[in-house]
């Protein structure tokens, strides 16, 4: 059932650009080849599913194990091997070890920033805020969404998650338009585990009948008496998501995207009754909708224990260990999987590009709280579908995952080859002013 | 076939396999079915009911008492509006402990006399203290602490650190006759079970395959230990002796299976159960009651 309304919207050091700098291109490895600037988009996706890993995963406990490191460095999780030989995952993902001819995965992301708000703004625009930490580029969801000229029932920029992405410092910045405002920030769907989808724009709009929402006029005007109830969203913004909003509560198709309930209860099950499996599950049916571009949001704040709630983020300071056996393994193992499978199964997966990451990794030593700090010189993303060449593993990291010891991939280079996956070309991109580096990831297509 | 018949097949087969887990003799016996995720199932005092850590009809991870006649599920402690985790008795049921989460990465301790409903709590200061339980004897508390176990003692409020170890430790459980702890430890790689006796400190491994062996759970006898292991590709559950013989998987499932929690008479063992993505409560009796 399609429901409308009753939706929720809801301290760390840096980095110098300069360092940053010398992480990306002072390696011996980086060759032209990985830095080649594409004037010609590939174009090979529709449609762009990213799975945002809001806290900084723990490369070591997940993807890029150290299991000759010291027990301060490796941890406690055994490896196991997986479809590629030689390459071995944490024993928390055997599902994703046995499907990873189907992806690739990078090993040698390094951001520029240390800071959630401020490496999670770099991770999803690119680069560093042109004043400091504000003023960032858009979003690479906004710039599909300015771009995009398809069906327009659906909103091109979709963030489906539990609220507004925050940290106890604050909120991020670039999680939308930016620069170019919030008339580009990505429209937000809530999903639970076991409840309806839920649309924030609409929260006031409970009780209304499709005879009502009819009469746009009026519903402009009730709305308007109530939309500073929605504290992030400012009046162009609101508009913005109105219309969207309308656009699609009045159109069968944005009714019927969001109906979960539609799907049998073993294919919502294959994803995992968690909120995050679940929304999973409607970015496959948002991407079959051919929804451009999808940020699927792991959490609403960073924070692993935070003011009485239980969001669970990837910022593991604290109980690194017991909640990636207990939840962030299991849960990501699970419904990575399952979206692969569907994808896969429904022959979308040749037009969905579908990239798993954070905004950072944490640090190889283990804290003497018994987690893992902040840790932006290497991290790990995870490529599959569209243009992506599976089976792969670019970049490598140094005996105890301290930094990259080839291929580093920047920020940039991620929204660069996913912009041009989509057809975004390099003209296209500077025309916009944005990403104007334009390298990809070579290894990945 | 008419589809009448094939529906009625397939009743029959599904009750037979919710029925008939392991075998004729140890049925499995599904007890809740909201599928929300669930955690720290404990039998409370009499066994006639369950607690145990959910998101029932909350955003947050609360404690609930399933009845286990009527199947009711109610709040523990309905006007809290704080995060509850790791429910767990003495064994004379006159004292309750749970664990709260009271801000950002600061947990506190609540001791209750189930009696008299006082409330006694025990916090540190920015320090996040996890998967606390009470002794059997209801004398101390066993949590973990930045990877080491600690004891503290409900009578001086006294704390000790029962490991120094490198790697992990975690998940303690203290026996029936407060003289040992089992916990998991990293120290000789990935998480294995280990038994400490207090009086010697004398560690005992008792098991080494490669994998998670986490949450371990004394037997109300003192014989047997539960606990939850990956060992053979997802989480299942097993019981060992406390000498480590007797190694015995008790789930066979291609979900999760965690959590493991004795009934008080040692003959049942009731745990969360993941199927088809949801997570349930089930319960099983034990092939041979753990004497």
């Amino acid at each position: 059932m399609f429901q409308i309304g009753s939706f929720r919207s809801g301290g760390c050091g840096g980095t110098s650009r300069r360092a940053f700098l010398q992480a990306s291109f002072g390696l011996p490895l980086l060759g032209n080849s990985l830095l080649k600037a594409e004037k010609q988009a590939r174009g090979k996706a529709r449609s762009v599913i990213l799975l945002w890993l809001w806290g900084g995963p723990s490369h070591l406990d997940t993807f890029d194990p150290k299991p000759t490191a010291p027990a301060t460095v490796r941890g406690p999780f055994s490896t196991i091997p997986t479809r590629i030989p030689g390459i071995r995952f944490s024993e928390l993902f055997p599902r994703l070890a046995a499907r990873n001819d189907r992806f690739s995965l990078v090993r040698s992301n390094v951001n520029m920033s240390n800071a959630h708000h401020v490496a999670g703004s770099i991770a999803l625009c690119g680069g560093p805020g042109r004043g400091g930490d504000k003023d960032y580029d858009p979003n690479f969801g906004s710039i599909v969404q300015r771009l995009h000229k398809g069906r327009q029932n659906l909103p091109p920029f979709i963030a489906v998650g539990p609220g507004h992405l925050n940290t106890a410092a604050g909120d991020i910045k670039a999680h939308g338009g930016g620069i170019w405002g919030p008339a580009f920030d990505p429209f937000p769907v809530r999903c639970s585990e076991m409840d309806d989808v839920d649309l924030p724009s609409l929260r006031l709009l409970e009780g209304q009948t499709l005879t009502r929402l009819s009469d746009r006029t009026r519903l402009q005007r009730e709305l308007e008496g109530v939309r500073r109830l929605d504290r992030h969203a400012g009046p162009r913004q609101w508009s913005n998501h109105f219309d969207r909003a309308y656009r699609l509560v009045a159109s069968e198709e944005g009714r019927k995207v969001f109906d979960l309930s539609s799907e049998d209860e073993q294919a919502r099950g294959r994803y995992g009754r968690t909120q995050f499996g679940q929304s999973c599950l409607l970015a496959r049916r948002l991407v079959e909708a051919e929804v451009p571009y999808v940020q699927v949001n792991w959490s609403e704040y960073v924070e692993n224990i935070y003011d009485n709630r239980t969001d669970f983020g990837w910022d593991t300071h604290w109980l690194n260990f017991e909640n990636m056996a207990e939840r962030h393994g299991p849960i990501l193992d699970r419904s990575l999987s399952a979206l692969l499978d569907d994808l896969d199964q429904r022959g979308l997966l040749d037009s969905t590009l579908v990239v798993a990451m954070g905004e950072f990794g944490r640090t190889p030593s283990i804290s003497a709280n018994g987690g893992r700090d902040h840790w932006e010189r290497c991290y790990f993303s995870i490529w599959a579908g569209a243009g992506i060449q599976p089976g792969r593993v670019v970049g490598q990291s140094d005996a105890q995952g301290n930094d990259p010891t080839s291929d580093p991939v920047t920020p940039a280079m991620v929204g660069t080859t996913m912009l041009d996956q989509l057809g975004i070309s390099t003209e296209q991109r500077a025309r916009l002013r944005v990403l104007p580096e334009g390298k990809l990831i070579e290894q990945l297509l | 076939m008419n589809r009448v018949f094939q529906s009625c097949l397939l009743v029959l087969a599904t009750t037979a396999l919710l029925q008939v887990g392991l075998g004729a003799d140890e049925p499995i016996v599904q007890l809740t079915d909201d599928g929300l995720i669930k955690r720290d199932p404990c039998y409370a005092p009499g066994a006639k009911s369950i607690v145990f850590a959910s998101r029932h009809r909350s955003p947050r991870m609360v404690l609930l008492q399933l009845e286990l006649d009527s199947g009711k599920i109610d709040r523990v402690n309905p006007k809290s509006n704080l995060v509850e985790l790791s429910p767990s008795y003495s064994a004379d049921g006159k004292l309750f402990c749970f664990q709260r989460l009271t801000g950002n990465d600061e947990t506190a301790f609540i001791i209750q006399q189930t009696e008299t409903a006082n409330v006694r709590q025990l916090t540190g200061s920015r320090k996040v203290n996890w998967n606390v339980r009470i002794s059997p004897l209801g004398d101390e508390v066993a949590y973990n602490l930045s990877g080491q176990i600690y004891l503290r003692s409900l009578k001086t409020d006294k704390e000790v650190k029962l490991t120094d170890s490198a790697g992990r430790n975690d998940w303690p459980s203290i026996s029936p006759d407060g003289k040992q702890v089992a916990f998991s430890s990293s120290r000789d790689g990935n998480y294995d079970l280990y038994v400490l006796q207090r009086e010697s400190s004398e560690v005992t491994r008792l098991t080494t395959a490669e994998g998670l062996d986490m949450r371990p759970r004394w037997s109300p006898s003192g014989s047997q230990i539960l606990f939850t292991s990956n060992r053979d590709g997802n989480y299942e559950i097993y019981m060992v002796g406390t000498d480590g013989s007797g190694l015995e998987r008790l789930t066979e499932h291609e979900e999760q299976d965690d959590y493991a929690c004795w009934h008080p008479d040692g003959k049942q063992v009731a745990w969360v159960r993941e199927h088809g993505g949801r997570f349930d409560l089930f319960r099983m009796s034990l092939p041979k009651p753990a004497n």
